[in-house]
């Protein structure tokens, strides 16, 4: 069956080894950092416990009781950093009897004075010396109940969203999953246009068309290599957004996925028209991806049966891929759906999108009936 | 029967082919020309990678473009200059050929042993391509325009790359495929076909100038052929007055193989496909002479 054929040639080893390097270059340098550093640094690390915490104990919505109850978390927190001062010499002779008198000291001494270093001296000892936990757990607390109930003041500059915005669901989640599906989404990109790139060229520079195209598929070979083409397109996807998927398990954000995006946190810097949840965000996000690696495959697999050179060819992928990260990084993978559009103008970008892509294999499709084979 | 009706192919605002008539019957048919006659543009169209810009081409009465499919399948082609994959070994690539002509795999199997048999290359069916020669390439393209047993076979510039030995097989192996179908084989060595084709077409000035089987070709010469040795000093004179188509160093001299319409003290002789090649193509001869000395 001629669709193995095709399928074989495009699963070229050599390409595979070179995909694999671009793959692990690409990894090392724009998406590793995200894996290894989530939650980065303290006190979002904090934060994200004390987050969870409440997911488990409140569910995905915090409600104003249930804040009540947070604060009561937040004044056990004190009391432990309290207890700690307590018994540290330094804090006793400098009067500090809380994080916050710690903190307003700090702030009221004069610069450079033996009291001022005392007290950073003793600060810098709790935060990064010992990394007292309540210290750093006091930071997150604070962060987080100053945006709950700053979320009381979201306005709704759009009609249509009604909400309380008692959401559990941290930026930094957002942040760090809008950053590594972006960076994916722009590599899978590459990954197709470079795979798909290669499914005309190689033949029409061996000369192979002039024997393929008299046999009895003849021209409909095109279609035999679009077919192999898209499940190559979709296998490829699938493996790369499989093994995404496996890596993000590790930072452990599957609490969130079934928060509304309109969180307490996020209503603060990004408003969205769909009332999504973070699971339904992410499963957004990858019907993106496979669109426009659809969308790459067909561009891909259209500029390969034009141009007669492989220069040509990167030249043309790489306008072409820079284009799509482009797009990716506007606002379809990146707040998508946000209100800092339109709503329409999403609709209207994926539809355009859509369409030049069945476009300009429509219009292939129609001159290889006719093309003169040289 | 396989017939050129009138027809023209133009590449934008160059005419490659004009009004074009043939006829093809069952045999084998040499398509002589110097290279860049268009031989190779009316092979592209009889085997439909090309299109005629005006005119038809028909198979037993049928447009070869309707037809589609249905001709394709009773089609061999062998371009000049094949493609195939380095990597694959030449059973790898004749099955891919085999796929693309819809024979199924138990078939192309058998088929594909029996071909690599019938070339000589039985043993090596398992190599990589990147290792054979010129001449088993070209072998390995005999092997697949015949995979799906065509009724129209055509060849261009078959021979190329092949040694005498595999030239005289090869032309044995034509002989005996022509018997039940059409064979249409372009060259521009005349000894390829002399002593197989049925029938030689010459294109000339993007026309055919002739479709003629060999002793009528041979008889446009008759008695205006002559043979003569002259004294070195006389030659430039013979190539003002005549038709010189070949010049031989001899002891005491320069023979020479020249076309007269008038009769002289020279010896007649009878003339060969090669000599009425020359002579019709005399000025691209002169022509392709002048390049070189350039």
């Amino acid at each position: 069956m001629i669709f193995w054929h095709e399928m074989k040639k495009l699963w070229n080893p050599k390409v595979l080894i070179g995909i694999l390097l671009i793959s692990l270059f690409f990894y090392e340098f724009f998406l590793s950092f995200y894996f290894e550093y989530f939650p980065n640094g303290r006190p979002t690390a904090d934060m994200h416990k004390i987050n969870v915490e409440m997911i488990e104990d409140y569910g995905h919505t915090l409600d104003e009781s249930e804040f009540e109850g947070v604060q009561l978390w937040f004044e056990e927190t004190n009391k432990e950093a309290q207890a700690y001062l307590e018994q540290d010499p330094t804090a006793r002779e400098l009067g500090i009897t809380s994080y916050q008198s710690l903190h307003e000291k700090l702030a009221d001494a004069e610069f450079g004075s033996a009291e001022y270093k005392k007290m950073d001296q003793l600060y810098s000892r709790i935060m990064f010396e010992e990394e007292v936990d309540a210290f750093w757990e006091i930071q997150g607390y604070e962060t987080m109940m100053r945006h709950y109930e700053d979320s009381s003041t979201i306005s709704h500059p759009v009609d249509g969203i009604e909400d309380n915005f008692h959401s559990i669901l941290p930026y930094y989640v957002y942040e760090n999953f809008q950053n590594l599906i972006l960076k994916t989404g722009t590599l899978i990109t590459i990954v197709v246009s470079l795979v798909i790139g290669l499914v005309h060229l190689p033949d029409q520079r061996k000369n192979m068309l002039p024997i393929q195209y008299v046999t009895r598929k003849g021209r409909r070979l095109f279609k035999s290599k679009l077919i192999a083409s898209l499940v190559t397109t979709l296998v490829v996807t699938t493996i790369y957004l499989g093994a995404f998927f496996l890596l993000y398990s590790q930072n452990g954000t599957s609490p969130f996925f079934d928060s509304s995006l309109r969180s307490f946190e996020l209503g603060l810097g990004v408003m969205f028209w769909y009332d999504f949840t973070f699971g339904e965000y992410i499963l957004a996000t990858v019907t993106i991806i496979y669109g426009v690696a659809i969308l790459s495959a067909l561009l891909s697999f259209v500029i390969s049966r034009l141009v007669s050179n492989y220069l040509a060819l990167v030249g043309i992928q790489i306008c072409v891929t820079t284009s799509m990260a482009l797009i990716f990084s506007t606002f379809l993978l990146v707040r998508l759906f946000s209100t800092d559009f339109s709503l329409w103008v999403y609709w209207a970008w994926i539809g355009v999108l859509g369409v030049i892509g069945i476009c300009a294999l429509l219009w292939r499709n129609r001159i290889e009936w006719t093309v003169d084979v040289f | 029967m396989l017939e050129v009706h009138h027809v023209t192919k133009n590449y934008q605002s160059f005419t490659a082919l004009k009004e074009v008539d043939l006829q093809f019957d069952h045999g084998i048919y040499g398509l002589l020309a110097p290279n860049g006659a268009g031989k190779t543009t009316l092979m592209k169209m009889l085997v439909t990678l090309t299109f005629p810009s005006d005119g038809e081409i028909t198979y037993n009465h049928e447009n070869i473009v309707d037809l589609g499919e249905e001709y394709r399948d009773i089609l061999g082609y062998l371009p000049q200059d094949f493609g195939y994959y380095k990597s694959y070994t030449a059973e790898k690539y004749l099955m891919y050929i085999a796929a693309l002509k819809g024979l199924d795999k138990t078939k192309a199997k058998l088929r594909i042993k029996e071909l690599l048999e019938l070339v000589g290359l039985q043993d090596v069916g398992r190599k990589k391509l990147k290792k054979f020669s010129g001449g088993m390439i070209q072998r390995v393209g005999v092997c697949q325009a015949l995979l799906n047993d065509p009724k129209v076979l055509i060849l261009d510039e078959p021979t190329a790359g092949l040694d005498p030995k595999e030239r005289a097989r090869f032309k044995r192996l034509l002989s005996t495929l022509a018997r039940d179908r059409i064979i249409l084989l372009s060259t521009h060595i005349v000894s390829d076909i002399e002593s197989i084709a049925k029938e030689i077409i010459m294109i000339k000035d993007k026309r055919v100038l002739y479709k003629k089987n060999q002793e009528e070709l041979r008889s446009l010469l008759e008695g205006k052929l002559f043979e003569a040795i002259i004294p070195f000093e006389d030659v430039e004179a013979y190539h003002s007055k005549f038709s010189v188509l070949s010049e031989k160093q001899e002891k005491n001299g320069i023979k020479v193989r020249f076309v007269s319409e008038q009769k002289g003290a020279w010896n007649e002789v009878e003339p060969s496909l090669e000599d009425v090649f020359l002579y019709v193509y005399e000025e691209e001869t002169d022509l392709s002479e002048d390049r070189k000395h350039d």
